[in-house]
């Protein structure tokens, strides 16, 4: 149903320039209304919704890696045997024999206990309230 | 252009929301759990002997801080507690208690990266069998998960009583800890110089495939067949001693630290043989 607008005034309420005391139509694309709008607003309502989806997506992933790092760290160090061998072994392939016996030699001199470096740390086993007396 | 605006708008937003949580989370971890540093490894990992070996600087440098702040903690509880001692208020026992609660949980904090320690030295050492380092590190860590309920239960006591029930419990564990930590030192000091034997027992076979070809007179020959038998004395002597060092390693009527200490004298004559055993072997190597 058509609506009507008073002279000076179009659809949106803006004041045309009268000329010749004619009512001077809105541009033609101006003129457009209702769905298209209503389509425009959709598009852009999807967008916002999938933009918001994203960033709450990202957040959820952000989370679940941060309580896997919290899980990681949260203290249970389960044995693992490396099948190859930890230490390092000291590189003597260049050396020749005498030099290998020469090094052995002074490493059994200097031999250091790893317990020297592992010393059992000295803590107060006595943490106790006493009561008020 | 409406769009685009928007979603230029939402994305900073993103930016920021992402920022915030961030910030704010990180520190909490942080706080909440100072073990996450050293305990990094995952069930059934394998690690190569380089991780491990930063993992273990990692956890050297963690204890050399929590042992600074623990004693900081452990120094003011005594002064609380003297002061209790003194004043007899009942703040004064509030005070004492929380500064307990707090020594508590940093000394158990040091207990848990001193096990870790020991953990990654057992899982280094070479020579022990299998099943014993296997069977240790079990224990070892069993030892870790029952600090760390220690701990936890510290977290959520606040009265003086639940604390000093805490206390008794610790002292169980801290019991059976001691024996297990000094087996466990003796058995790694061992492993080192049975290691060391092994190395010494692969360069004399070399040295002696090396010297077979050798065109020698026959005073030489006999010389060598002289040294031979003298250096297979020294180390059937070095073998017979870690054999017996084995023993005491895993005899279960002798505590931790007697084992231990024992232990100290035998790997102190086994190192003055295996000497002996090296300084002929350089005699011969340079002679013949």
């Amino acid at each position: 149903m058509a609506k009507n607008y008073s002279n000076n005034q179009t659809q949106f309420g803006i004041e045309e320039p009268i000329l010749d005391g004619q009512t001077r139509m809105p541009k033609a694309e101006k003129v457009v209304v209702g769905p298209i709008d209503t389509v425009q607003i959709a598009l852009v309502k999807k967008r916002q919704l999938l933009i918001i989806g994203a960033t709450g997506l990202v957040l959820v992933v952000i989370g679940v890696l941060v309580l896997i790092g919290m899980n990681l760290g949260s203290g249970q160090v389960i044995p693992q045997i490396s099948d190859q061998s930890p230490t390092p072994t000291p590189e003597v392939v260049d050396l020749s024999l005498r030099e290998q016996i020469d090094l052995l030699t002074n490493q059994v001199e200097q031999f250091e206990k790893p317990s020297r470096s592992l010393v059992f740390p000295s803590v107060e086993t006595d943490i106790r309230i006493n009561e008020l007396k | 252009m409406n769009q685009k605006k928007l979603l230029i708008k939402n994305l900073a937003l993103t930016v920021v929301a992402v920022a915030v949580i961030w910030l704010t989370i990180t520190p909490v971890l942080a706080q909440s759990d100072p073990l996450a540093q050293p305990l990094t490894l995952l069930d059934g990992q394998r690690i190569s002997a380089e991780e491990l070996s930063r993992h273990t600087q990692a956890l050297r440098d963690l204890y050399a801080k929590q042992i600074e702040s623990y004693k900081f903690a452990e120094k003011d509880y005594q002064l609380a507690k003297n002061q209790q001692t003194q004043l007899g208020t009942l703040s004064s026992v509030e005070r004492t208690t929380q500064l307990a609660k707090v020594a508590m949980i940093e000394r158990s904090d040091v207990l848990i990266t001193y096990f870790n320690l020991l953990h990654n030295y057992l899982v280094m050492a070479e020579g022990i069998d299998p099943k014993d380092q296997e069977k240790t590190s079990a224990e070892i860590l069993s030892h870790i998960t029952d600090y760390q309920a220690h701990r936890q239960k510290i977290l959520f006591v606040e009265d003086r009583a639940s604390l000093n029930q805490i206390a008794e419990e610790f002292d169980q564990v801290f019991a059976v800890s001691t024996n297990l930590v000094y087996r466990v030192l003796y058995a790694l000091d061992l492993s080192q110089m049975n290691s060391l034997r092994l190395h010494a027992v692969v360069l004399y076979e070399k040295l002696q495939q090396k010297q077979a070809d050798l065109p020698l007179s026959q005073t030489k020959l006999a010389e060598r067949d002289r040294a031979y038998l003298d250096i297979d004395r020294v180390f059937d002597q070095i073998s017979s001693q870690i054999e017996n060092e084995q023993q005491l390693a895993i005899d279960e009527t002798k505590g931790g630290l007697e084992i231990y200490k024992q232990g100290a004298n035998l790997l102190a004559q086994t190192q003055a043989n295996l000497m002996k055993a090296l300084k002929y072997l350089q005699e011969l190597a340079s002679v013949i």
